[in-house]
């Protein structure tokens, strides 16, 4: 019986872990030149997006993983708006190089060149959603990827400063639009934090209100 | 001669500051009839507390998640995210030792910074209150009481309400007076919901609320 409970156990281990497996794609991207062509005209044509979105945090110190979900907007050049509202309501806003934080208890507005670490943040951030960060390539190891539903593209920080932050990102391309449907941040230790982005409207109209930090 | 009314003068603030702080208070001889046993909010078996925090130092402002996790033996695991998943820092709280940093961003490894952040968590998660037996000292009148920790040249005083074992607030005294202020606000009933801390001589603040739901 025992035996069987065991059997039983590692088999859905097991299960789990190549589900987790077969999620990323393994066969290499053959025609980079022709994906990142695609890439560049879907991000030249593109003006806004307008998503669902749900993160995962896994952190190896908790058994169980933090769940936030929200709405996510982003509309051409720089104006991108996350807002959060599960598990609690929090607002970011990042208009240029203003960022607005609306949270439980109050609000507040800086400027990003006076937060070095907010600065960092949204130069990736931005350039993971748009996919020019993928232009990078003094600052990534880039490789590519595909499977029949998705491009798969994994970038390694060339400096050390940044993996310690950062050991990989991972990006994950829609076949059909090119647009970006899950990010993986991977640190070192397999803590790890995934976006999904689901719902997605692209080139809908997202009045310039939604970026005005009230 | 000099030196001598220095150190009067010195005396003089420093006593003075303490007999403010516990004013209407009277020391319990032998420390006898106490009827507190001092316990952290941050230390009932719920295996971790998730918590929107926000530090605020000197030019800085950071907003994230703090997930605290008791360990064995009054010791404690604290780490930082921002909203976005990207983790700040990562430390360990243990009785009697040195923080043990498992992670700092880049942009906040400070040795400043971080002695701050070592002191102000050991205050919040009563980390040295199992070290020595405190002081008490009790107010007749009301039955509260206020239990009086020693460590590293800092008094510590904790603030119980009659009945209570865990603090409503905390005070840290250092040489030259007033250092920090801890403020907690829960029930017994449904553990800590929120926690301010602030420091008089400085603009350095951390604000944390409870998040349920994760």
């Amino acid at each position: 019986m025992n035996m069987n409970r065991s059997c039983l156990i590692i088999s859905i281990v097991l299960m789990l872990s190549l589900e987790a497996f077969t999620q990323v794609p393994t066969s290499l991207l053959k025609d980079v030149p022709a994906f990142k062509k695609s890439l560049n005209s879907m991000s030249a044509s593109l003006t806004t997006i307008q998503s669902d979105f749900i993160q995962e945090k896994k952190l190896s110190v908790l058994s169980n993983t933090l769940v936030s979900k929200g709405d996510f907007c982003y509309r051409k050049e720089n104006l991108i708006r996350w807002e959060y509202v599960q598990p609690y309501r929090y607002l970011i806003i990042i208009n240029g190089d203003k960022i607005y934080i609306k949270e439980e208890g109050g609000q507040r507005q800086f400027d990003a060149q006076s937060n070095k670490m907010f600065q960092e943040m949204n130069r990736f951030i931005s350039g993971c959603i748009r996919g020019d960060i993928l232009n990078h390539e003094a600052e990534y190891k880039i490789r590519y990827f595909e499977d029949v539903e998705s491009y798969f593209v994994t970038l390694v920080p060339v400096s050390e400063r940044m993996r310690q932050m950062l050991n990989e990102i991972q990006i994950w391309f829609d076949r059909d639009d090119f647009t970006v449907s899950r990010i993986r941040m991977l640190e070192s230790g397999g803590d790890y934090t995934r976006i999904d982005f689901v719902n997605k409207k692209l080139n809908t109209d997202i009045p310039l209100e939604k970026f005005n930090f009230r | 001669m000099r030196n001598l009314i220095l150190g009067s003068v010195l005396l003089f603030l420093t006593g003075g500051c303490s007999v403010a702080l516990v004013d209407g208070y009277r020391q319990v001889p032998g420390n006898t009839g106490s009827q507190v046993s001092p316990v952290s909010w941050f230390s009932a078996d719920t295996g971790h507390f998730l918590m929107a925090a926000r530090i605020d130092v000197m030019k800085n402002y950071f907003t994230g998640l703090m997930v605290i996790k008791p360990l064995e033996g009054n010791s404690y695991r604290v780490v930082f995210i921002t909203e976005v998943g990207l983790k700040i820092m990562d430390l360990e709280f243990n009785p009697g030792s040195a923080v043990k940093v498992l992670y700092m961003m880049d942009a906040m490894n400070r040795k400043s910074f971080l002695k701050i952040l070592d002191r102000d968590f050991r205050l919040v998660l009563m980390t040295e209150t199992g070290q020595d037996s405190p002081v008490v000292l009790l107010d007749q009148t009301s039955g509260d009481r206020i239990l009086k920790y020693k460590q590293k040249g800092l008094r510590d005083y904790y603030y119980f309400q009659a009945g209570g074992n865990r603090p409503s607030w905390v005070r840290q005294m250092g040489s030259l007076g007033k250092k920090a202020r801890a403020e907690f606000y829960g029930s017994e009933k449904t553990g800590i919901d929120s926690v301010k801390i602030s420091h008089y001589h400085m603009k350095f603040r951390i604000g944390m609320f409870r998040v349920t739901g994760n």
